[in-house]
């Protein structure tokens, strides 16, 4: 199991390293995450005052409903592409 | 005397099919390709071997089913008396496979991350594998660049530096002087010679041209 866990670090060291080793483009990336954080926090206080019963679970308001919503489809696209993506860069590279 | 080869090969034999949807469909099936058809062949320990063949002879095959990338479709192949389709892990420790392909680097990586990298996937410690291999290699002076940036030479180098990170008992190496002039051609095939007799270890080499050079080099060249 530790074995397996620091095989995992390794990767996750890997990809950290690819990401950073162009430090602008890993701000930009940053950036247009918070961009996007920044854009929905002004349109969930446009939405504020509409009581809609669908937001009751987020404590009434709109900005957790949408976090978590984007959180979760971002999470399925990865886990949809992640896997065959890697697997076709592994057989082009020839790691796999 | 000796009596477990380091790499036994029985009978093997490799068929590729030939898949396409439409057969599946209308069941109709064309016949695929035997890459291999029982090879037999026994490397003993110390000793060098060059197997040289046109391009589709099946030395890429070989090597990947010694390497227990690819599985026979017949046969076995047995490392240091392992048996490499039984206990592939433990076939794997003893062989240092030598790819010659740049992609399985990352470029955007330097040459120590990169290595780094690789020695933590054999539960190495980056610190104390890498240094005696880049300094057997001359590499110490390119580890801190990205390895986009090597030429085609230094990016074999490194190739064969992964290789030997942990300190394998067999090499196998895959047309190791493609793409690269005379020059530095013959400064790899030094270097392979100078490692065989460092490490009194195996050499298994695949290669794609004139055998005459490589008897100077290798004890057996197979063809």
């Amino acid at each position: 199991m530790a074995l397996l866990l620091r095989k995992l670090s390794a990767f996750l060291w890997r990809d950290f390293l690819e990401e950073i080793s162009y430090p602008l483009d890993f701000i930009w990336q940053v950036g247009s995450i918070l961009f996007r954080l920044f854009t929905f926090y002004f349109l969930a206080r446009l939405v504020e005052g509409a009581a809609l019963p669908q937001l009751a679970a987020y404590g009434g308001h709109y900005f957790p409903f949408v976090m978590l919503g984007l959180a979760v489809a971002s999470f399925q696209g990865v886990a949809l592409t992640a896997i065959s993506r890697n697997i076709l860069y592994g057989m082009y590279s020839g790691t796999l | 005397m000796v009596s477990t080869p380091a790499v036994a090969i029985q009978g093997l034999s490799r068929y590729y099919p030939h898949l396409n949807l439409r057969h599946f469909l209308t069941l109709r099936r064309q016949p695929g390709i035997w890459a291999l058809k029982d090879v037999v062949l026994d490397l003993w320990p110390g000793e060098s071997l060059c197997i040289v063949g046109p391009n589709g002879s099946g030395k890429t095959t070989l090597v990947k089913l010694i390497a227990t990338l690819l599985v026979p479709t017949k046969g076995s192949i047995f490392i240091q008396g392992h048996d490499a389709q039984v206990r592939p892990l433990q076939a794997k420790r003893r062989l240092g496979f030598i790819t010659c392909n740049e992609e399985s680097f990352y470029g955007r990586l330097t040459g120590w991350q990169n290595l780094a990298f690789f020695a933590r996937l054999q539960n190495l410690k980056p610190e104390a594998a890498i240094p005696p291999v880049v300094d057997r290699l001359k590499l110490e002076s390119y580890l801190d660049r990205r390895f986009f940036s090597y030429s085609t030479g230094i990016k074999r180098r490194f190739d064969i530096a992964r290789g030997l990170l942990h300190r394998p008992d067999i090499l196998l190496l895959d047309e190791p002087t493609t793409n690269l002039d005379p020059i530095s051609a013959a400064e790899v095939r030094k270097l392979g010679r100078r490692l065989a007799i460092m490490r009194s270890g195996n050499f298994l080499e695949v290669h794609l041209g004139p055998q005459e050079t490589l008897e100077e080099l290798y004890r057996r060249v197979v063809l």
